[in-house]
């Protein structure tokens, strides 16, 4: 997950890059993985977290 | 002479008295009220705090008969109270003087570093006192006993227990982890507010959108979380 590199700054609704979007997208997913996997508090905080910075992009 | 040696056996019988002292706060139920009740030693004298009928506290300082410690009686709700710390069982008990009853405590404590006044509103809040404070991530182990390889371990990130219910796990994580990503867009009005409670010796952390629940214990200075999922949290408290 740390490869991820924000390059471009354009600009989509709720006042996020692109390339935020994608990478907020990507966190959600990976942490929703891991906490559906290990149930580890920490995980369900970033899951959650990246989560709603998703819904506050679109 | 034999006076001194004698002094010098008391003192080391009180120390060693007071080094197997059961320390912690206790709570009991008579005459349809809760009594709370921390014992503890400090400077060699063994002591108990109790709540005046104020919710105040008051201090006691116990006096050592063959294997128990005795308090002097007290009041509260018009109803007179002895209290007594067995060494040898390592139990609580109360007794009241109008029914001739004795009653044995259950220990919901073995922290004696918060103020008894705060204790009887942690219980009725479901919030262990126990866990209050702050802890250290250490590390996820998985299942079969092997760490499990995350991004947390070894990093110093806390977790935060705090009185009025709310969890907090270090925003510094996820400050590091935008950053590694090249976001700087980072306001902690985004974090999650999350909330904890216990129900016997389950944690359950809560926010809007997830609830998760993990069985946990606390050993010395390490607490230990395990998810329904067989994952186990380890913490060491924060000095």
């Amino acid at each position: 997950m740390k490869e991820l590199k924000i390059e471009q700054m354009e600009k989509v609704n709720g006042g996020c890059s692109s390339d935020e979007l994608f990478a907020y997208s990507a966190f959600a997913s990976y942490y929703g993985h891991q906490y559906a996997t290990t149930g580890s508090q920490v995980y369900q905080t970033f899951w959650i977290y990246y989560t709603s910075k998703v819904f506050g992009c679109i | 002479m034999y006076l001194k040696v004698n002094n010098i056996l008391l003192i080391l019988f009180q120390a060693i008295i007071l080094n197997i002292f059961p320390s912690g706060v206790y709570e009991g139920k008579m005459h349809s009220q809760l009594l709370f009740l921390k014992v503890y030693s400090e400077n060699d004298s063994a002591l108990l705090d109790y709540l005046n009928d104020k919710g105040r506290t008051e201090s006691l300082v116990g006096s050592l008969t063959q294997d128990s410690i005795f308090y002097d009686s007290f009041i509260r709700g018009n109803e007179k109270y002895m209290v007594k710390v067995s060494l040898k069982d390592e139990k609580v008990f109360v007794y009241s003087f109008s029914t001739n009853q004795l009653i044995e405590t259950r220990k919901i404590s073995n922290s004696i570093s918060l103020e008894l006044s705060k204790i009887p509103k942690l219980v009725e809040n479901n919030l262990d006192p126990d866990l209050i404070g702050q802890w250290i991530y250490h590390h996820l182990v998985d299942p079969n006993g092997e760490i499990y390889k995350d991004e947390f371990s070894g990093k110093g990130y806390v977790e935060t227990f705090l009185e009025n219910g709310k969890w907090i796990f270090d925003p510094r994580a996820i400050q590091d982890q935008l950053r590694s990503a090249g976001i700087k867009d980072f306001s902690y009005e985004d974090l999650p507010q999350m909330k904890w409670r216990t129900k016997n010796k389950t944690l359950i952390i809560e926010s809007v959108e997830s609830t998760s629940e993990s069985t946990y214990f606390i050993r010395n200075d390490s607490l230990f979380k395990t998810s329904k999922q067989g994952y186990t949290t380890v913490l060491v408290r924060k000095k």
